[in-house]
């Protein structure tokens, strides 16, 4: 039953058009009756006709294309290659430092080709500058795999397009597992780590001088990247003491065990870098 | 979940272009801040609830930001700063100017009580959309709703004699 007068917020129900019908026929009789808050909702229902003029027709209004979804996801898409290019270099700067022995001198005088202690490095930066095709959410790159004893060309860098060789199908972790089981027989497999919200985004082989290496990215729900790293030991196989680097936005922890030299790439306040470090080095 | 659909997110964008710009009340601020939404929306997409109402969802995430951000600057104009740091992908002042369809008292209103009518008045949203819109309980938006619609009367009363405006036009440089 009713109360002999509505509320406040009855009458703007009303007029928002929130109530059922029986309460709505009630105040509208109870409105006829009540002149002077009839002249007051009134004044409300003006002042609402009034703002939605002012906001009319957002659709007309001078296209803006930076708002496109499409644009959107561009501009995402730019921003992942980057944070994957810096972490390209900041791996294979430790690379360099993995292969041992490297002085300044060594930059002065040209070396052999097979020798170049940059060679991985620029092949890595340009496979990650120039065949990337990460979005996000699906892409393992299976074109990018990489003899590098047999396919560094005269200036000592891999042409990928004249050198994609087939591979498992790595658009799932099952393929991710047939990759490492080809290329890292007696490695570390990268960890599952979807029960802990992160994705395996992208997988990628690398040539190095000494053979492959791999890059596997992982993603977290907020989006946030981390990186496992691996590749055989530089030459006259050495090993890495355990690690860590920052530089800029980005922290390497490195370490070497068995056959195979690791680095985690990640923010530096990833708490997800240690969980992955500590998964590996305890595989 | 499947990613967004392009489709469905372009048709709401007028609309959330509006809301921005209740709450910056300047239309490159307002673009920006639809901009940052944008990006988290694709971004975090999959937290999205399957039958919850997309624009609902989006005006959220804008309202949050708006807030957020106003809490972090202090003030609104270094607020919109933050989310300027790529200029070349932000709406340019120099292109946009809103014609002369100022309501001063609605200016004058808290973006709390803009925000309100706006979603009630002009984009018609129910009181529970309302409420999980701006995350506030469902009581809370109908007494603010008539503190706001009182605080708008009081204020355009106390204007000298302003005529209601035309509606409000973007035009091109």
């Amino acid at each position: 039953m009713n109360p002999r007068h509505p509320t406040e917020q009855d009458l703007h129900a009303y007029l928002d058009d929130q109530l059922d019908a029986e309460r709505r026929q009630w105040i509208e009789s109870w409105l006829q009756a009540n002149p002077e808050q009839a002249a007051e909702l009134e004044q409300w229902r003006v002042d609402a006709r009034r703002l939605r003029a002012r906001y009319a027709n957002p659709e007309q209004w001078p296209d803006n294309p930076a708002l496109d979804p499409a644009a959107i996801r561009r501009r995402q898409r730019a921003n992942s290659q980057r944070w994957l290019a810096t972490a390209a270099m900041l791996v294979m700067a430790l690379g360099i430092g993995m292969t041992g022995g490297w002085k300044v001198h060594d930059m002065m005088t040209p070396p052999s080709i097979s020798a170049q202690p940059m060679a991985d490095a620029v092949q890595a930066y340009r496979l990650f500058t120039d065949n990337v095709s990460l979005d996000g959410n699906t892409t393992i790159d299976r074109n990018t795999a990489i003899d590098g004893n047999t396919a560094i060309d005269g200036n000592g860098i891999v042409d990928a397009s004249d050198t994609a060789v087939s591979e498992p199908d790595a658009n799932s972790r099952e393929g991710i597992v047939k990759l490492f089981q080809a290329h890292f027989s007696d490695g570390i497999m990268p960890p599952d780590l979807s029960a802990a919200g992160l994705e395996m985004t992208s997988a990628r082989l690398l040539a190095t001088d000494q053979g492959p290496a791999a890059m596997v990215v992982y993603r977290d729900r907020t989006g946030r990247q981390m990186m496992m790293y691996i590749r055989p030991p530089g030459a006259g196989n050495h090993m890495l003491e355990p690690g860590k680097r920052i530089d800029g936005k980005l922290m390497a922890q490195y370490w070497s065990k068995g056959n195979y030299n690791y680095a985690v790439v990640s923010q530096p306040d990833d708490p997800n870098a240690a969980m992955l470090e500590e998964m590996l080095r305890e595989s | 979940m499947s990613p967004p659909d392009d489709d469905q997110l372009r048709e709401i964008l007028p609309r959330l272009r509006r809301f921005a710009l209740s709450l910056s009340q300047n239309p490159s601020d307002a673009d920006d801040l639809v901009q940052a939404t944008m990006e988290k929306a694709i971004g975090h997409w999959q937290r999205r609830r399957p039958d919850g109402d997309l624009r609902a969802w989006l005006f959220s995430i804008l309202y949050r930001q708006f807030i957020d951000g106003r809490r972090r600057a202090g003030r609104y104009a270094r607020l919109m700063q933050l989310f300027t740091s790529d200029p070349q992908t932000s709406a340019s002042t120099e292109d946009i100017v809103v014609a002369n369809a100022t309501w001063e008292a609605f200016d004058r209103l808290s973006p709390e009580h803009r925000a309100l009518l706006v979603l009630v008045s002009v984009e018609g949203l129910s009181y529970r959309e309302v409420s999980e819109t701006l995350d506030i309980p469902i009581g809370t938006v109908m007494s603010r709703l008539s503190r706001a619609r009182r605080s708008l009367r009081d204020l355009d009363e106390g204007t000298s004699g302003e005529k209601p405006s035309s509606p409000s036009l973007w035009r091109l440089k």
